[in-house]
């Protein structure tokens, strides 16, 4: 014999090998490689149906009432032809509203009505406990009997606390094969699997039993059949049919296991609860009765089989073991044992998992809901539903001790079908009928529930003792109308039939009547309509396009938050809003509309009905007011609009519609929607056409101004890169095209900028004051020209203030530049002639009259050396006064030449030939410590000059190159022919283009500084020590150099000495010889009578005094009219006019040209301080004039008169 | 076929079936089919089980086919 350790070791390893299998069917599921999720292991799932009451009691039943044990599974068969319209439709409900039991079922159809949940809930309790109190007896007394030579303590211990022992082991296998998470509504693949696999080997176990006895201990069925007909009471398992009470008890059973196979609590979750794909019902629909059909095809053998083995038919119930221990096969009993044992623990664990949902979601939620210190087990909700477990598993426990010995198993079956079936009107009107609401179900389920209870229950508990059972016999205080097993009479009913048909007509009638005469609120109705229309087509009524997100999501967020963590622990309430965000597509929002709220709303209303149930949720959402009244509003508005749009009246919307119309109404209204919209697009893209061409021609403008304006446009980015560029600019900058000119420029500031400095500056001030005018740089043009411009620009920012480019024009002034510098140039040259003008001016004035004086100072010295013998100490004094005076008159000159008044005597030199004669002069003046170097060009050109202002140009700066190299240096003196060029012309300034001459002379001095080069050439401007310098030498020398149409070029650098080039014009003709030096010579003499005519006495005198000297006749005259008069009147001969250009009343000319009238023959020579007035004012000048200027020397006036009046005719002028 | 499977399929069917087997499954009761006789009952009504269980079968298999009319490829299905 197996010992109660063995067959509970045997319990818990089957039960440890289910559970592993269990865990790991669960991990396949949540890795994604679910096993579960096939129609087979869903079929299988739903054998918990055969719970002990077939596995056992189907014999009993079938040995005391032959085939009507079969009764029972016919009515399984029969609705099944409608499943695939009945269970899809609670499947999609399920779905939609994540049911969780039945009980949830039914409250979230009927204005998710707590109450009614509370009501099913107590119902299903009432109804499925007896259920489990027959799992449990099933359990412990088959235990008892597969182990009954107990000899040990513990094995005595095991035996008699069997049932205890059994109860907490079903707790604790509940616990952890169901009740491990807190959402129902996630599916438990592990526990589907374990039911699935205790649905096989309890099958396997009844037919090994089944096959053992039928084939094993007889020769198959018939032969049992055959044995049987030998007994003489074989009859009373025929069918009575002439019994209506039998008629009525079949279609009891019938009916009552119809409907229990869609209702018992246990069956709704496996159906609808666990299953995944709808179309695992197509499959269960065949699959459950063959499992049956299989189940139950030994039933009645065994049955007949035991009885034919003598046992006695009460103990029918135990024939699938005693059997086999009869036969002395204890291992064949083990394994029935095992079969019955995964029979009852099926039901148990799944009954008790969704009864301990029931509670907690339906009473004890409400409860903490009323009662505020109970709210603290909202977070408690999985410690709740285990107590549930252990509340449910040990009332049945209970209820079996407790009543369990009155009935047969099977009577405690039949006790839980007709509770199940009690929900079926609620069930079957709350899918099928839309005017079934919530005073319709209360009123149905409690009629229903109440007769159940008064005609069933009752009665058990009379059975049991605990009432009197002179209530079944005579009725409730004698009352033979209200016997309960014979309700109103109705005797010809069997008690179950009584039940049904009283509980169930009574249960329909409230139902109907309730429903029917009660209002159903708006919320009802649409539930109703959800429920009956879930396998229609839908149309989702979605919420207008146009309406405005309004809304701040963050602030229903948080209200949902608070409300979800009173149930949740943070992280999975923060999951659980991130999916209801996610489903409701407000993912990354943050402002919504009033009709996105409302899916919101929904879909936590759904999560968290899947964790406390519909009514709870619809009460917790209440309670948070997620709308306020403003929100109210607009939904109201939002749904009348969306109703309005329909044109239908809310009650009437869903029922009325019919979908294919409506839908072809809405393609129709949508078409057109699209043709307007179309028409509507078309009209916009003709616009946009219009306003494209309108562009286009704008564009062409501004491109037509861009590519031909007269100035530069540019575009260029702050880096310093062209962006764009028209022509203008790129013809301006020498670039063949644009394209070219930005290809090529790739750095502005570098690549153009002649000073890269200015590109900065432009940049600094653009971006320092936004835009810019009048910018001037020099640049370089692509030939490597420069070239001025002058820019306006502005700066073009970005969104967020950066300087994006800037843009602007070009415009090139070089020829304003040009010739600005020009004006101010020729402002320079007019600022230089004025002062030349003035310094002219007084030196032409200081030279008539100084001249004057220093002609009678040298005159009367020359005279006077005339008269003392040379080499005297006299003579030489006069020498030295005769040099000082040469010297003041030579300062004079200078005078004269800077301010270019001077007379020349220009002839066509050679100037190699006047360095040549220098260079003896130039070494004493410059130093031993000053090589003298010179570089003559030998085929030098000649030019025209006056050699004697050459000599002066030497000199001068040769004596500057000697005071600038006071330690010794050397002066370098070089000629060159030299071709000037226009541009190079052009560059110089005041000098033309042609050939030249250049006399440069270079000293390795202390250089000139930059400061000062300008000023070089104003007189009287030195950088000597007083006293040194007159300031006149450089001033002399570019005066005389202007005076020849020369230049002036000056290279100097400090203490990297000094280049001063001479350009002269060049002249193709030879050069002249230079005139023979008469100084030294005897003053030439003569006889002929000479008019002196001079204003200034002392001059006049002594002209008179040397022509006297000479041997002349000198005739003297103060002013023109005495000249005059001397001419009418003298009567000798006059051969000389000698007369001053100045006088004071008429000129010299004047004076000659009336002297001439008188006396033709006379000859004139003109003498004057002062050459400007002699070439300007008087032009005696004019070819054939002679002129002397003053001051001069003795000998030089003989030489000059002697010339003319030896001359034939009149000569030229000289000087 | 497919004229076989609209036929089991439709709900026409399903309800005259139902009523069919109600009626073969009382019907001993009210004949005196099987009297005395409770190896042909047993018989009897396995018979009927066997065929109530065929015509399931056969509504399962044309339910595919209707599924997959009304609803494409993936026929009913609703994964929860």
């Amino acid at each position: 014999m197996i010992t109660p350790i063995g067959a509970l070791g045997a319990l818990c390893l089957y039960m440890a090998v289910l559970f592993a299998v269990a865990v790991w069917a669960a991990r396949r599921s949540k890795s994604g490689r679910s096993v579960v999720d096939t129609p087979l292991v869903y079929s299988l799932g739903l054998t918990v149906l055969c719970t002990t009451w077939t596995f056992y009691g189907s014999v009993g039943k079938a040995a005391s009432i032959g085939m009507m044990f079969l009764v029972p599974y016919l009515g399984i068969m029969m609705p099944l032809f409608f499943w695939w319209t009945i269970v899809r439709k609670m499947v999609r409900i399920k779905a939609a509203y994540k049911i969780t039991s039945i009980a949830d079922f039914i409250s979230a159809r009927y204005e998710k009505s707590a109450g009614l949940a509370a009501l099913v809930t107590v119902f299903c309790l009432i109804g499925v406990m007896p259920y489990i109190a027959l799992q449990i007896k099933a359990i412990t007394y088959t235990f008892r009997m597969v182990s009954s030579s107990a000899t040990g303590e513990l094995s005595l211990f095991i035996r008699d606390n069997v049932g205890v022992i059994i109860t907490l082991l079903m707790i604790v296998f509940t616990v952890m094969f169901g009740v491990r998470s807190l959402d129902p509504t996630e599916r438990h693949p592990g526990m589907v699997m374990a039911i699935a696999i205790e649905g096989v080997i309890k099958l396997a176990a009844f037919l090994a039993v089944g096959l053992f006895v039928t084939y094993h201990l007889y020769g198959g069925v018939g032969d049992i059949f055959h044995r049987l007909r030998e007994l003489p009471w074989h009859a009373q398992l025929d069918l009575s049919r002439n019994d209506p009470r039998v008629l009525f008890a079949w279609l009891s059973n019938l009916i009552i296991a119809s409907l229990a196979v869609m209702f018992l609590p246990r069956q709704f979750h496996m159906t609808v609860i666990e299953n995944s794909d709808e179309n695992h019902v197509k499959t269960a629909m065949w699959m459950l009765p063959a499992y049956i059909l299989l189940f139950t095809i030994f039933t009645f053998p065994l049955a007949v089989a035991g009885l034919l083995s003598g046992l006695p038919v009460e103990a029918a119930d135990t024939f699938v073991l005693r059997l086999p221990l009869e036969q002395g096969n204890q291992w064949l009993a083990l394994i029935g044992f095992l079969g019955g044992f995964s029979a009852a623990s099926g039901m148990i664990m799944i009954g008790a998992m969704t009864l301990s949902t029931m509670l907690t979601n339906h009473l004890l939620l409400p409860l903490m809901e009323w009662l505020t210190p109970l709210r603290f087990l909202r977070r408690h909700l999985l410690e709740c539903k285990w107590a549930g477990v252990a509340l449910t598993i040990g009332a049945g426990f209970l209820f079996e001790r407790a009543v369990g010995a009155s009935y047969m198993l099977v009577s405690m079956g039949v006790i839980s079908f007709a509770a199940a079936s009690q929900l079926a009107p609620a069930m079957l009107g709350a899918m099928f009928w839309r005017k079934g609401n919530r005073c319709g179900a209360f009123a149905g389920l409690i009629a229903g529930f109440s007769v159940w209870g008064y005609t069933m229950v009752l009665p058990a508990f009379c059975r049991s003792g605990w009432i009197s059972a002179n209530i079944i016999e005579l009725g409730p205080w004698g009352i033979g109308f209200l016997k309960p097993e014979q309700l109103f009479g109705l005797s010809s009913f069997d008690p179950l039939a009584n039940t049904v048909f009283w509980s169930l007509a009574l249960n329909v009638f409230g139902y109907v009547m309730g429903s029917t005469l009660s209002s159903t609120s708006p919320e009802g109705k649409r539930l109703a309509d959800d429920f009956v229309s879930i396998l229609e087509p839908k149309q989702r009524l979605s919420s207008r396009m146009g309406q405005e997100r309004t809304i701040d999501i963050g602030e229903k967020i948080l209200l949902f938050e608070n409300l979800l963590s009173e149930y949740f622990s943070p992280p999975r309430t923060r999951r659980a809003l991130s999916r209801c965000r996610q489903a409701a597509g407000l993912d990354g929002k943050h402002r919504i509309s009033i009709m996105e709220l409302a899916e919101l709303h929904n879909e936590v209303e759904r999560t968290l009905a899947g964790a406390i149930g519909a009514a709870a949720a619809r009460s917790a959402l209440k309670r948070k007011n997620i709308f306020n009244p403003e929100d109210s509003g607009k939904l109201s508005a939002e749904y009348a609009a969306i109703l309005a749009d329909l044109k239908i009246a809310p009650e009437e919307l869903k029922r009325k519609v019919d979908y294919y119309q409506e839908r072809e109404a809405l393609l129709s209204r949508h078409a057109a929607d699209l043709e307007t919209k179309i028409a509507e697009r078309e009209e916009e893209i003709r616009q946009r056409k219009r306003v494209e061409e309108k562009l286009r021609q704008a564009e062409e403008k501004y491109r037509s101004i861009f590519e031909n304006a007269v100035e530069g446009i540019f575009q260029t980015t702050p880096d310093g890169r062209f962006l764009s560029v028209n022509r203008a600019l790129a013809r301006m900058l020498g670039y063949d095209s644009p394209e070219d000119l930005m290809v090529s420029v790739t750095d502005i500031k570098r690549q153009l900028y002649v000073n890269p400095e200015r590109r900065d500056d432009f940049v600094r001030e653009i971006e320092k004051s936004s835009d810019i005018s009048g910018f001037v740089a020099q640049f370089y043009r692509k030939d490597g020209k420069k070239m001025w411009a002058s820019l306006n620009s502005h700066s073009v920012y970005g969104r967020e203030g950066d300087i994006l480019y800037f843009e602007g024009t070009f415009q090139d002034i070089t020829a304003q530049k040009h010739a600005q510098e020009e004006k101010a140039r020729l402002e320079d040259e007019l600022r230089q002639a004025q002062k030349m003008e003035a310094v002219g001016r007084l030196a032409g004035g200081v030279a008539h009259d100084f001249n004057n004086l220093l002609t009678a100072m040298i005159g009367y010295a020359n005279l006077l050396m005339q008269e003392i013998p040379s080499g005297s100490a006299q003579h030489d004094k006069l020498v030295r006064m005769v040099s000082a005076a040469q010297r003041a008159a030579s300062l004079t000159q200078q005078l004269l030449a800077f301010s270019r008044k001077q007379m020349l005597d220009v002839r066509i030199l050679d100037l190699n030939a006047v360095i040549g004669e220098l260079e003896g002069m130039l070494r004493p003046i410059i130093g031993e410590d000053i090589d003298l170097v010179l570089e003559l060009a030998p085929s030098l050109a000649t030019t025209r000059a006056d050699p004697g202002r050459i000599h002066q140009i030497i000199l001068n700066l040769a004596v500057n190159a000697r005071d600038a190299m006071p330690r010794g240096g050397t002066l370098r003196i070089t000629t060159a022919n030299i071709n000037l060029s226009e541009e190079k012309a052009a560059e110089l300034g005041d000098v033309s283009s042609g050939s030249y001459v250049m006399l440069s002379m270079r000293d390795t001095g202390h250089g000139i500084s930059k400061d000062i080069l300008s000023r070089i050439f104003e007189p009287f401007f030195t950088t000597k020590p007083k006293g040194v310098g007159t300031g006149l030498g450089l001033s002399t020398v570019y005066g005389i150099v202007k005076q020849h149409k020369g230049h002036v070029i000056v290279e100097s650098e400090p203490e990297k000495g000094a280049a001063f080039h001479i350009l002269l014009p060049a002249s193709c003709e030879p050069a002249e010889p230079a005139p023979e030096a008469s100084f030294g010579l005897p003053l030439l003499q003569g006889k002929e009578t000479i008019l002196v005519v001079e204003d200034e006495e002392i001059v006049r005198e002594l002209a008179c005094e040397a022509l006297d000297l000479l041997g002349y006749t000198a005739l003297s005259a103060g002013d023109a009219d005495e000249a005059l008069a001397i001419g009418k009147n003298y009567k000798k001969r006059i051969d000389l006019l000698l007369t001053d250009v100045v006088l004071p009343q008429m000129d010299g000319k004047t004076l000659y040209e009336r002297f001439s009238r008188i006396r033709p023959h006379t000859k004139v020579l003109f003498v004057s301080g002062y050459t400007e007035d002699a070439i300007v004012r008087h032009g005696v000048l004019d070819a054939g004039v002679h002129f002397l200027a003053k001051p001069f020397t003795v000998d030089l006036l003989a030489a000059k008169i002697r010339d003319i009046l030896d001359s034939a005719s009149s000569p030229r002028a000289t000087g | 076929m497919g004229g076989a499977r609209g036929f089991f399929s439709s709900l026409e069917f399903q309800s005259v079936a139902s009523c069919t087997f109600l009626f073969l499954y009382i019907w001993p009761l009210l004949s005196s089919f099987g009297e005395g006789d409770p190896e042909v009952l047993y018989q009897y009504f396995y018979i009927v089980f066997a065929l109530h269980l065929s015509s399931l079968l056969a509504l399962s298999l044309s339910l595919g086919t209707r599924a997959e009319k009304e609803n494409g490829a993936d026929p009913g299905s609703d994964r929860v």
